[in-house]
């Protein structure tokens, strides 16, 4: 007999690990699908905007809003710059991939430079410390806060590609740029607005789940490996997959937790990865087909 | 209107395939013709800028195309129909058909959606019923009709078209080349076909194009007089249809 408060718990937690996973994937899988390029250098606006926020809010003693905002628009500035970089100079698949991997390392090396010896830093966040009980489990209004958000910006990126004007465009050239530039759509130009968008997203996430945490030099890495393991569940570049996917693996985790004497959360997050890799590469939203 | 293609050499990284092919391009129909391989889509694609040409010109109302891309080509007012159409599969049919209005208005026209909706249907009249279809679901038919439809939504002052009847059916064939000499009436249109034998009589002049050369150029009647067209294009013997035969009707 499962009690009541461990259903609860693995009901709230799934929910919100799963809105949290979204939120730091959905950027990371969108911009795969329309310029089919992996930017392994995603995880680390993660953590440019959150030694930002370290910067402004702690060492400048800035307003925390003021230098959340201005911390996102670095992150969208280094985004843009690092794609602009390698799509121009490193364009093909492989060459991008390695060129942001290793943008991701340098700046991992440049913040343990100039931050050095101050291990575990701790940033401002927007949200109340003090805990709440939703269905009768405690959660950090940190995570509400950032779960709420996700669902809004999951629903509004929803709106803006399925709905305007632009969203059009953008599906026209995610499937097929030479086609869409018959019809006077510059692709570059329509690749670097998307970079944009989820540079600002995984920014968004940054200033709100790092106050959670530390900031470290190699923060960068578990925003990358979420997005990554929620990209292969959803189906790489299936941004309307991404809550579903995150969803799968945040209430496996939990279940597993809740259920089992095991705190393996990681390990079922790759499990259930390598699973979707073997027995349905394509992910959940499938096809081979390219765009979105 | 009036596009003039110069001395216009293209290929492939470092292959080459088009040497010096001149021609141009007035309202009404301007047809290449040519074999597999013989070059066609090379020009399609030299044209609207999707293929950067190695050498010579190419000039619409005296502004060069050669050096832009293939959006800016397109904001110039050139609007391509795709060799297999290209349809974005993911998308409605009427979204297809929007993206060709966006065009429009992105180059500064000013479009009413429901009198370029009715121009449309009034050459297509099949089109009503599948515009909330998804793109990937029509008949190679439809999405011939339907490519041309985008192109057309665009407003543009020069029409490509890359061998639209491929894979339709003979009645079919005949249809799609009315409505596309009705659209001919006011605007130049650039057809690459292989089917000499029904769209000679369609065309203002004539192009032969064999392995990426002009070998032919003419009006219509030179080229169904000519007996090395009718022995390769027409079928040894064939007699040419009159070229005082009507149009076909646009049906519908
Ligand atoms: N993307 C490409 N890369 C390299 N070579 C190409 C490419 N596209 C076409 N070619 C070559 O260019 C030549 C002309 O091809 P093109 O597609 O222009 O012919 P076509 O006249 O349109 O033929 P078809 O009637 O079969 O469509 C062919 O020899 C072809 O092999
Ligand atoms: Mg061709």
């Amino acid at each position: 007999m499962v009690g009541n408060l461990l259903l609860s718990s693995i009901a709230v937690y799934g929910a919100l690990f799963g809105l949290n996973y979204a939120l730091i994937s959905l950027g990371f899988t969108l911009v795969f699908g329309v310029s089919r390029v992996l930017n392994l250098a995603y995880g680390a606006l993660y953590m440019v905007t959150a030694y930002m926020v370290y910067l402004f809010a702690v060492e400048w003693r800035w307003e925390i809003l003021l230098a959340a905002l201005l911390a996102i628009g670095i992150s969208v500035l280094v985004g843009a710059a690092v794609f602009l970089l390698f799509s121009r100079y490193a364009p093909d698949p492989m060459r991008f991939l390695l060129g942001t991997l290793l943008t991701a390392l340098l700046l991992q090396y440049l913040f343990s430079y100039f931050f050095q010896g101050e291990v575990g830093l701790v940033i401002p966040g927007l949200a109340p410390t003090q805990s709440l009980l939703v269905l009768g489990v405690s959660v950090s209004p940190v995570f509400l806060l950032s779960a709420l958000v996700s669902l809004a910006l999951l629903a509004l990126l929803w709106a803006w590609i399925e709905w305007r004007p632009y969203g059009r465009v953008i599906r026209a050239a995610a499937e097929d740029p030479e086609t869409a530039s018959l019809f006077g759509i510059h692709p570059a130009r329509v690749y670097l607005v998307v970079v944009l968008v989820s540079s600002a997203i995984i920014g968004v996430a940054a200033v709100l789940l790092v106050p959670a945490g530390v900031v470290t030099p190699t923060m960068w890495v578990e925003p990358f490996v979420i997005a990554f393991v929620v990209a292969v569940v959803g189906g790489l570049g299936k941004y309307q997959w991404t809550l579903p996917a995150a969803f799968l693996i945040s209430f496996s985790q939990m279940a597993v937790l809740y259920l089992t004497p095991y705190d393996i959360s990681d390990i079922v997050a790759f499990v259930v990865a390598i699973a979707f890799i073997v027995l349905r590469p394509q992910g959940m939203g499938g096809g081979n087909h390219r765009g979105l | 209107m009036l596009l003039e293609v110069s001395d216009l050499s293209a290929g492939y990284l470092g292959s080459s395939v088009l040497e010096h092919v001149s021609l141009r391009v007035e309202r009404g129909i301007t047809l290449v013709l040519g074999p597999n391989g013989a070059g066609k889509s090379t020009l399609i694609r030299s044209v609207a800028g999707t293929l950067r040409p190695v050498a010579g010109s190419l000039r619409l109302d005296g502004v060069p195309l050669e050096t832009l891309r293939a959006h800016q080509v397109a904001l110039q007012g050139v609007a391509t129909s795709p060799e297999r159409a290209r349809l974005f599969t993911d998308l409605k049919v009427v979204d297809n058909l929007r993206l060709g209005a966006d065009l429009a208005r992105r180059r500064g026209e000013a479009v009413d959606w429901e009198k370029t909706l009715a121009t449309i249907f009034r050459i297509f009249p099949g089109l009503p019923p599948i515009l909330s279809q998804r793109a990937g679901q029509l008949s190679g038919g439809q999405q011939q009709a339907v490519a041309i439809a985008r192109a057309l939504a665009a407003q543009p002052r020069l029409l490509l078209l890359d061998e639209p009847t491929t894979g339709l059916h003979p009645v079919l064939v005949r249809d799609l080349l009315g409505r596309i000499q009705e659209i001919a009436k006011d605007l130049p249109v650039l057809l690459t076909e292989q089917n000499a034998l029904q769209t000679i009589p369609l065309a203002r002049e004539v192009h032969l194009l064999e392995a990426g050369r002009i070998v032919l150029s003419g009006p219509p009647e030179r080229f169904l007089a000519d007996d090395r067209v009718r022995r390769a294009y027409l079928g040894e013997g064939a007699e040419p249809p009159p070229l005082t035969e009507p149009p076909p009707a646009a049906e519908g």
